[in-house]
């Protein structure tokens, strides 16, 4: 690389207490290239980039932009100078279309809106760039791939030259992560500069061509990605190398199911409803469901965790799923791992102790004299924190102060801290860094290795084909296949799931 | 420890609120060409003498049956609106049994009093509880409509099957003995036995709401209803719940204005109490400690701006109005200006 570099930190540091956020932090962007910034959660990625673009204060350091030093107040500024950003939650507004949250801010006029030169100049930027969205669709009936093309295409009305995706796949399928990753190389082709915070390592060797390496708020390492394997770039995220999976000692055969579902079906008016579902899951085995998003996973969860009615047969231990309350099936060792952590396994407000009791608020060994007792929740909370190495661990924090990653293992901790009998995990791993993926499968498989059963939805193929003993196909709210994990490959299960094989 | 900053942080911000309403209130005497020592003898007849502590501690205790009342639906994530209509059945049902029942021993009388009035409000809030729980019906209109409908009902009782025939105006017949609370530590004013029920029941809503699990369920609703379906909280049994304990609330509203003060039902009784609520609940970001404090505020407002009227020529009681909407403004303006800030 012959230019000059496009940004350039030096030495930019951020503490938030006694943690370092950012340590020194030095590394160059070059103009027109695609820069990987790559971590752990709470490696600090997310907060070098923030400061950059002036949304958070640096406590020391320098910053330039083409060899002048600059200080970006607001994301305002940053966006005048041809930096734009794309955060991990998208910030649209539903209800309005998609040009109109293109223009959003920029409106020409205060009071009058030039509806149709503005949607030509976006519709011939999406020409230049090769988008293909429907302008006047409200931004709601997108798919979330979709809405992260809008998000794009409003920095590029901006005339950003610098583009930074926080976690750009984290919500999305294989299929989007592959349109998303062409469409920013054909960007970068055409003349932007791109950057990228990930922690998937295969996206990131996949399509980079330089890569930040960042640890505890440090700069690893900034290398050219073409000199990189996947085990140098994870030994560097780490600091020390990956362990295999182990193998896993097989419980004894059980012919009795633990879960049954027979002929189910449900006839709300959603699209994806379930029609004639028959599912088995035995003692200590792990089923996996793969399919595309929203193929009616989220009906299944809903139904196994009653929110939902249906026909047809659901025993769960035995007993039909809807003879008792939700809650007797929590304490009979029914345990959830929700699809969105945020808003459906935790309360991001209440303390980390308080999120610990969510669930089981109702036990003993929570009460003194009858009421609930802050010092055992907490005992309890900090023995699990310690445990499950949830940091920081300080029972007394919100949840909300916690990374992806932690709130994740927080919830595991939670969910698998009593007899686990049936567990429900909806994509256990999304979101989470490396090191925690790692801890969560070996948990998965010693809890399996005691008898639990493990149902786990996932739209990581690889996560499915190294966990389960078996995997159903779901598609049109219907198993369209089901087999032997050791039968399948990952082309074949591709296949499955786009409806290329029926 | 960041929960501790932030009630320090509004404690500061409500000082400076008052500190400007004081400053709008003598900007006020002074326009209206009113002299100044007007506002100390009001002050003083608010909080520095014992009938005025007296009158100012009598009108709090309303407002902490109806904050409490307010900020309980507000932590399970639910508004009612509706405490005025509550605590207006509440002032009824207490009449009604004195009627049934009038040579009660004062012994038997009054706790059969304080749970009538409490069931009585309970009732009036199990109905949006009911539609909200059953139907989805949101909660604000449903309370709004049923206090025109506990309005209409109360003053149809009140001037009708109730009715003091000896009197000109539209109230009840003076309740026999056993049903009177008379003052306790302030000689000639009305503050009663009511005002420590309602501080009790302040420290209990406390305990309710943050050492047991039914409450920690509420607060968890409030939070994120998925996350409590998804723990195993049932949220229509828990919305119907909190509907009837808010009513309940509101309901004992009666014990102090009924049986403590006017011993009758006398039409329009409540200046707007239920309503009111809101405001002390929201001062007191619906902690129910904090709830005793703001009603002491609102309750001393009112009091203030009744004897303000008293030591002036031209300036009315609706002052207090004012000062109460400059406090919210302010104490929300705050808000305002932090939310601003984390975007």
């Amino acid at each position: 690389m012959n230019h000059s570099p496009l940004i350039e930190f030096k030495k930019v540091s951020k503490r938030y207490g006694s943690i370092s956020a950012n340590d020194q932090v030095s590394f160059a962007i070059y103009p027109r290239t695609f820069h990987g910034i790559i971590g752990e959660n709470g490696a600090g990625k997310s907060t070098i980039m923030k400061i950059l673009y002036g949304l958070i204060k640096p406590d020391s350091g320098e910053i330039f932009h083409n060899g002048h030093q600059v200080v970006f107040k607001t994301p305002q500024e940053a966006i005048q100078a041809g930096i734009g950003m794309v955060h991990q939650h998208f910030m649209l507004v539903p209800t309005l279309s998609v040009w109109e949250n293109v223009i959003l801010g920029l409106e020409p006029n205060r009071f009058h809106i030039d509806q149709s030169s503005a949607i030509s100049r976006i519709a011939s930027l999406q020409n230049d760039f090769g988008f293909n969205l429907n302008l006047s669709a409200p931004v709601e009936s997108l798919s979330l791939g979709e809405q992260q093309q809008v998000e794009i295409l409003k920095l590029l009305y901006r005339e950003a030259r610098i583009l930074i995706l926080d976690e750009p796949t984290a919500v999305l399928t294989p299929q989007e992560v592959t349109v998303l990753f062409d469409k920013l190389t054909s960007l970068k082709e055409q003349g932007k500069t791109i950057v990228v915070i990930s922690h998937k390592l295969k996206e990131i060797l996949n399509y980079t061509q330089t890569v930040t390496v960042m640890r505890s708020g440090k700069v690893i390492a900034t290398k050219e990605t073409i000199d990189l394997t996947e085990e140098d770039l994870s030994q560097l995220i780490m600091g020390r190398e990956r362990s295999p999976l182990r193998k896993r000692k097989l419980f004894p055969v059980n012919t009795q199911p633990v879960l049954k579902l027979h002929q189910l079906s449900t006839s709300t008016k959603s699209a994806h409803k379930l029609n004639n579902i028959n599912l088995d899951l035995y003692p200590g085995r792990i089923l996996g469901i793969a399919g595309i998003e929203g193929q009616g996973q989220q009906e299944l969860v809903d139904v196994l965790c009653q929110v939902e009615p249906f026909t047809g047969t659901a025993l769960l231990f035995d007993t039909p799923l809807n003879a008792t309350s939700a809650y007797s099936k929590r304490q009979a060792g029914f345990s959830l791992i929700p699809p969105d952590r945020q808003k459906e396994g935790l309360i991001l407000n209440f303390s980390n102790a308080d999120n610990f009791i969510l669930g089981h608020q109702d036990e003993d060994r929570f009460r003194k004299h009858g009421f609930l007792s802050p010092y055992q929740i907490r005992q309890f909370s900090q023995t699990l924190m310690d445990r499950f190495d949830v940091r920081p661990a300080n029972p007394t924090l919100p949840a909300r102060a916690l990374s992806g990653g932690n709130q994740q293992k927080l919830l595991i901790a939670r969910e698998t801290s009593s007899e686990v009998k049936f567990l429900l995990a909806c994509h256990p791993t999304r979101g989470v860094d490396i090191g925690s993926i790692e801890f969560i499968h070996s948990h998965f498989l010693h809890l399996a290795e005691k008898g639990a059963s493990i149902l786990l939805i996932s739209s990581d193929l690889d996560e499915l084909l190294t966990l389960t003993d078996s995997i159903a196909v779901i598609r049109e709210g219907t198993i369209v296949f089901e087999s032997a994990t050791s039968n399948l490959t990952l082309k074949e299960l591709g296949l499955w799931m786009t409806g290329a094989k029926t | 420890m960041d929960d501790w900053s932030k009630d320090v942080k509004q404690l500061l911000s409500v000082t400076l609120a008052l500190l400007v309403s004081l400053i709008l209130v003598v900007l006020l005497l002074f326009l209206m060409g009113e002299d100044l020592t007007s506002l100390t003898e009001a002050l003083k007849y608010t909080f520095f003498n014992r009938f005025g502590l007296g009158y100012t501690l009598f009108y709090t205790t309303p407002l902490i049956f109806t904050g409490l009342s307010v900020a309980l639906c507000f932590h399970a994530g639910l508004f009612n609106i509706g405490a005025e209509g509550q605590l207006l059945w509440g002032a009824l049902s207490v009449v009604a049994l004195a009627k049934a029942f009038p040579n009660l021993p004062a012994g038997l009388a009054l706790p059969l009093a304080f749970s009538v009035s409490a069931i009585a409000g309970g009732i009036w809030g199990f109905l949006p509880g009911y539609f909200k729980a059953r139907r989805g019906t949101h909660e604000v209109i449903t309370t709004i409509l049923l206090n025109f409908i506990a309005l209409s009902c109360v003053n149809y009782f009140i001037l009708y099957p109730f009715k003091n025939p000896e009197s000109q105006s539209a109230e009840t017949s003076v309740m026999p003995a056993g049903y009177q609370l008379h003052t306790l530590w302030f000689p000639t004013t009305p503050v009663n036995a009511s005002l420590a029920v309602a501080i009790a029941i302040a420290l209990a809503v406390y305990v309710f709401l943050f050492r047991t699990s039914f409450g920690f369920e509420l607060r968890t609703m409030g939070q994120s209803p998925r996350a409590a379906v998804f723990s195993g909280v049932s949220l229509q049994k828990r919305t119907l719940a909190v509907f009837v304990m808010s009513g309940a609330l509101a309901g004992l509203v009666a014990t102090n204005d009924i049986l403590g003060n006017e011993h009758k039902l006398i039409e329009g009784f409540s200046p707007g109490y239920g309503f009111t609520g809101i405001a002390v609940a929201l001062l007191a970001r619906n902690h129910p400690i904090g709830i005793i404090f703001s009603s002491f505020l609102f309750g001393s407002l009112q009091n203030f701006s009744r004897e303000l009227e008293f030591f002036t020529q031209n300036i009315s009681k609706d002052v207090s109005l004012i000062v109460q909407a400059v406090i919210i403004i302010l104490v929300s303006t705050r808000d305002f200006w932090q939310r601003k800030k984390q975007i």
